[in-house]
């Protein structure tokens, strides 16, 4: 009996293992936005995508935040067979199922709570009262089930049946009750995320909860910073450690206070503990200008050795050792990019939002890409690109290494997008677009003024597109088909679809005609 | 707009300059603040120490139309273009321009318009230049403020103890001050053009917020312009443009004026008690006007040198002002009795004057520029009163310009000449010793005071340049 129940479980692994998945924001723990299993779209075929499918929910979007990236899991045994399931969550507190192949809603999932005691602004788009966290979908179980973690606007963590929607296991209490968390990571039986902006008085800090702990202790580590807003929350690197950027504030390492930075926190026990951290050696400038570290990292292996890459609203990256951010003063890089956007040295709509992303070639070839809004710096020096950049576009290095030192080489910059987000990449293609999205915080007649009903206003469509990830070159654009902004979503892709939410929730679907 | 909003334009730029002000290493006026102690009492890189250590750099030389103004600075301002720390300086020309003194790049420039048809434009001459003679205003609170609080970028920011002192890599942390919290709304910047207008332009942008409203008559020798409480103060001397020689307050809500007319005399400045008192020094005396009406409360003849400066001693407030028998005559406030007089040596005693107050020691010193030096006097009680004992005296310099006070330095300009090029020295306060000079950084001469804000100091030279020297927080 025990030996047919693990010949089961292995079968179903398997199973699950020849399928391509996007479990979490940003495709994996590390948060490289990198599809390694994508099979059918190639830089050959990406010229046919089309909108397969696009599906209305009755999300109702709160302070420019409808929908977060879908999470996307393949051979999901439901009562109606194996399908490939997308998981998508609304700021509404609404979880919904989709099936890929159909565009038909499995099952729908709304929370409910009793009104927390404190919100943001009513118009603030930095606070928006409802879901924030992209969930997270766990491994297997031993019957081949898998779980979505989904953290409700009151900060109760659901566990949900992937194949039906019902509860797994008791809600839990992890986060704070509409206090902005970020994307839901995962990492051998432990959730990350991270809050920003300390909405409804919500601390600021990486905050972590063992699952199968019965008394779901949240442990938390406060780099006494401004917020962690990472969009993609927390990277995980192979030991564990959860990097996350934080905002603007002091660097004071006597007071464990660490502004503008890039903090590394593992679980030791039964407590968050901080491990590492970068500062950039001109955190104060940073931190006088609002450019805060606010770039989710993503972390990749190089020659033997756990490298990770970071920005900021500055709009330079930096190369850094896992195991050693910053060397030993903390602050020394293994590489820093020149400034590539911002010479008007902006706090919005400019510099280096979002998340990175990284991936592989087959010569292997280490490549390092990077969205950014607003003008190309006019110093900054790229081999290939394809016209001005005004408002924002993608950018890719070569990650090199003689002697021991690292070199991050610019090696092409794509097309102007309007608010280039973060790219994800699959078989030789990057996939990126431009949100549409205003982005404007501040004006000539008033300063800052960030309101959600005017930056709507303001807002038009978000654009899709296909780039040849060695090159930049535009493979395909959706053109103006999408009729809608993007804030706070994202892109994800696995066996051959490419998804995006907008503003007007709708869920777009991209592939190939009859694949 | 309505005269409403540009109230609360006014109000809201006021008290954000009264939350942060000179605490926060800003200069408001001609003179720095209300109380024209030309001083700037905290800053965050310059001090006696940190000018031995060399943090004074010559930074950036701009060249603008015409000679600049001394110009006032507003700091840490959300703007459509991000955070920016900007000054604001007029020239002759009637043009206002802001500058990024972070980089030394103008960020937005503006030509007020002459309306000819309020008064012909007119030929300057040595004694009545025409065009625009008076430096620009921000919002002044009529007490000077505490240092500003601790504070990151827009957001939420840390929990208490971000600003703890500490160690740390290629910049010591403990070095590095915490940062006012910045001004959301745009305040305003006040301009008296040459045409007799009073211009109330948007700090971000340089666009009048109202229309300009007349105020005085045109091409007068306008000078010590100031914006406190919702009105703009100026005053007029050698009956230039046919305009009276008097102080001048317009009411920013109602566009009423209000004069009080100084026949023959020349007004030479003017400073506020911190009861919103008017004092104004004369070429024939010194009076003490009400707030708004300028209603005379007191009067006394003495024919100033310098405009009147207030300072605190002891909890007290006293107006002291130089005559022209080199004499520095310190009165009561409230009657203008005469508290202290310092009999010169018949050096004449020109320029401003400039106070700060030793913070360990609570030690008052006032400055004063005689003839090629500048001089400093402690204040000490005496007999139940007051006096002024003299401390040090500076080398001898080229038509040294008024000083000014940052954290304990003084800084004095020599402004020289034809044939000597201006130099700008950092003092000592409490001693006097020379900590560091421009050397020959700067080409040419300077005609007009020097001021400062956010760890630089500002000369404006005859030939339209505009040189920061300071600190500046590096980037890379």
């Amino acid at each position: 009996m025990r030996t047919s129940r693990f010949v089961i479980a292995i079968t179903l692994s398997c199973v699950a293992c020849m399928a391509a998945d996007w479990p979490t924001d940003g495709g994996n723990p590390q948060r490289t936005a990198w599809q390694k299993d994508e099979k059918i779209l190639n830089k050959d075929n990406v010229k046919n995508l089309k909108i397969v499918w696009k599906i209305q929910l009755d999300n109702k979007p709160i302070e420019m935040h409808s929908l977060f990236p879908p999470l996307i899991v393949d051979k999901v045994n439901t009562p109606g067979g194996p399908k490939q399931i997308a998981i998508v969550a609304g700021v509404s507190d609404n979880i919904y199922a989709i099936d890929v192949a159909t565009a038909k809603i499995l099952w729908r999932k709304h929370f409910e709570y009793p009104a927390p005691a404190r919100r943001g602004r009513p118009t603030d788009p930095l606070c928006p009262a409802g879901l924030t966290a992209t969930p997270v979908i766990g491994p297997p179980n031993a019957n081949g089930s898998r779980t979505v973690y989904a953290m409700a606007g009151d900060g109760e963590v659901h566990s949900l049946n992937v194949a039906d929607g019902e509860d797994m296991a008791s809600p839990f209490q992890f986060g704070y009750p509409y206090g902005k968390s970020y994307a839901l990571n995962l990492w051998d039986g432990v959730l990350f995320t991270t809050t920003a902006q300390g909405c409804a008085g919500n601390p600021n800090q990486i905050w972590s909860v063992k699952i199968d702990d019965p008394s779901h202790k949240v442990m938390t580590y406060n780099p006494k910073s401004g917020g962690l807003w990472g969009r993609t929350g927390a990277a995980i690197d192979e030991s564990g450690v959860a990097w996350a950027p934080t905002g603007d504030g002091r660097y004071d390492p006597a007071t464990q206070t660490y502004g503008n930075g890039l903090v590394g926190a593992k679980v030791v026990g039964n407590e968050l503990k901080l491990q590492d951290y970068y500062e950039p050696k001109n955190w104060a400038w940073l931190q006088s200008r609002d450019l805060d570290m606010q770039v989710t990292p993503a972390i990749f292996k190089y020659k033997g050795k756990e490298l990770m890459i970071a920005a900021s609203k500055e709009c330079r990256i930096y190369l850094l050792d896992t195991k050693a951010a910053g060397g030993d003063d903390h602050q020394t890089p293994l590489d820093r990019t020149p400034l590539i956007c911002n010479e008007e040295v902006n706090f919005a709509s400019a510099g280096i939002w979002g998340s990175m992303a990284s991936w592989e070639d087959a010569q292997g070839t280490r490549w390092i890409l990077s969205p950014f809004w607003g003008p190309s710096h006019p110093d900054f020096k790229v081999p290939t690109s394809y016209g001005s950049v005004t408002h924002g576009a993608v950018v890719a290095f070569k990650l090199e290494e003689k002697n021991g030192k690292y070199k991050l080489v610019p090696s092409w910059m794509s097309r102007d997008m309007d608010q280039a987000e973060p790219p994800v990449i699959a078989n030789g293609v990057v996939y990126a677009f431009g949100s549409g999205e205003n982005t404007e915080q501040a004006y000539p007649d008033r300063g800052l003024d960030d309101n959600s009903p005017e930056r709507i206003h303001d807002s038009t469509h978000a654009v899709f597109y296909a780039l040849d990830a060695e090159t930049g070159k535009e493979l395909y654009s959706s053109g103006d088909q999408i009729k809608s902004f993007v804030h706070f979503g994202g892109l994800s892709i696995a066996n051959g679809r490419v998804y995006l939410g907008t503003f007007d929730s709708i869920l777009y679907c991209f592939g190939l005609e009859g694949k | 707009m309505t005269l409403k909003y540009v109230a609360i334009f006014a109000i809201c730029g006021s008290l954000a300059h009264a939350q942060f002000g000179r605490g926060g290493g800003d200069w408001m006026a001609a003179g720095g603040d209300a109380q024209r102690t030309a001083s700037v009492r905290t800053d965050a890189h310059i001090s006696v120490e940190a000018v031995q250590g060399g943090v004074m750099q010559t930074l950036w030389k701009i060249k603008l139309g015409g000679v600049p103004t001394p110009p006032v600075v507003a700091s840490r301002l959300i703007t459509y273009k991000g955070f920016k720390d900007l000054l604001y300086v007029a020239t002759s020309t009637d043009t206002v321009a802001a500058i990024d003194h972070v980089v030394g790049k103008v960020f937005w420039e503006t030509h007020l318009p002459y309306d000819s048809l309020l008064v012909p434009a007119k030929t300057g001459t040595a004694t009545c230049p025409a065009g625009m003679t008076a430096a620009l205003s921000l919002a002044a609170p009529l007490t000077p403020p505490g240092p500003p609080a601790p504070r990151g970028g827009r957001g939420p920011g840390g929990p208490p103890g971000m600003a703890g002192p500490g160690r740390g890599g290629n910049m010591d942390p403990a070095s590095v001050p915490t940062l006012p919290r910045p001004r959301r709304t745009p305040g305003a910047v006040y301009a008296l053009s040459s045409d007799g207008l009073i211009h109330v332009l948007n700090q971000h942008t340089g666009q009048d917020i109202v229309p300009a409203a007349r105020f005085i008559r045109g091409n007068a020798k306008a000078h010590d312009v100031i914006q406190v409480g919702n009105v703009v103060y100026a005053v007029t001397s050698d009956n230039c443009g046919a305009a009276p020689n008097g102080v001048w307050a317009i009411n920013l809500e109602t566009n009423g004026v209000n004069e009080w007319k100084t026949s023959e005399a020349s007004v030479i400045g003017l400073a506020f008690g911190t009861d919103g008192t008017v004092f104004a020094s004369t070429t024939k005396g010194l009076a003490a006007l009400e707030a708004k009406t300028l209603k005379v409360k007191a009067q006394e003849e003495s024919e100033s040198s310098t405009p009147p400066m207030v300072f605190k001693f002891k909890d007290k407030e006293y107006v002291v002002a130089a005559n022209v028998h080199g004499h520095i005559l310190v009165r009561d406030p409230a009657t203008l009795a005469l508290v202290a007089n310092v009999p010169g040596n018949g050096a004449a005693i020109g320029g401003a004057l400039a106070s700060w107050e030793e913070p360990e020691s609570k030690t008052r010193w006032i400055l004063a520029t005689k003839g090629s030096s500048v001089v400093a006097f402690k204040v000490v009680e005496k007999d139940g009163s007051i006096a002024l004992e003299q401390g040090w005296t500076s080398k001898e310099m080229v038509s040294p310009a008024a000083p000014i006070v940052v954290n304990g330095v003084v800084f004095v300009l020599s402004s020289g000449s034809r044939t000597a090029n201006a130099v700008l020295y950092a003092l000592d306060g409490m001693t006097g010793k020379e900590l560091w000079s421009s050397g020959k950084a700067i080409a040419g001469y300077s005609t007009s005071a020097i001021s400062s804000g956010q760890s630089k100091v500002y000369v404006g030279t005859h030939d339209g340049s505009l040189y920061a020297f300071g600190y500046l927080l590096p980037r890379e």
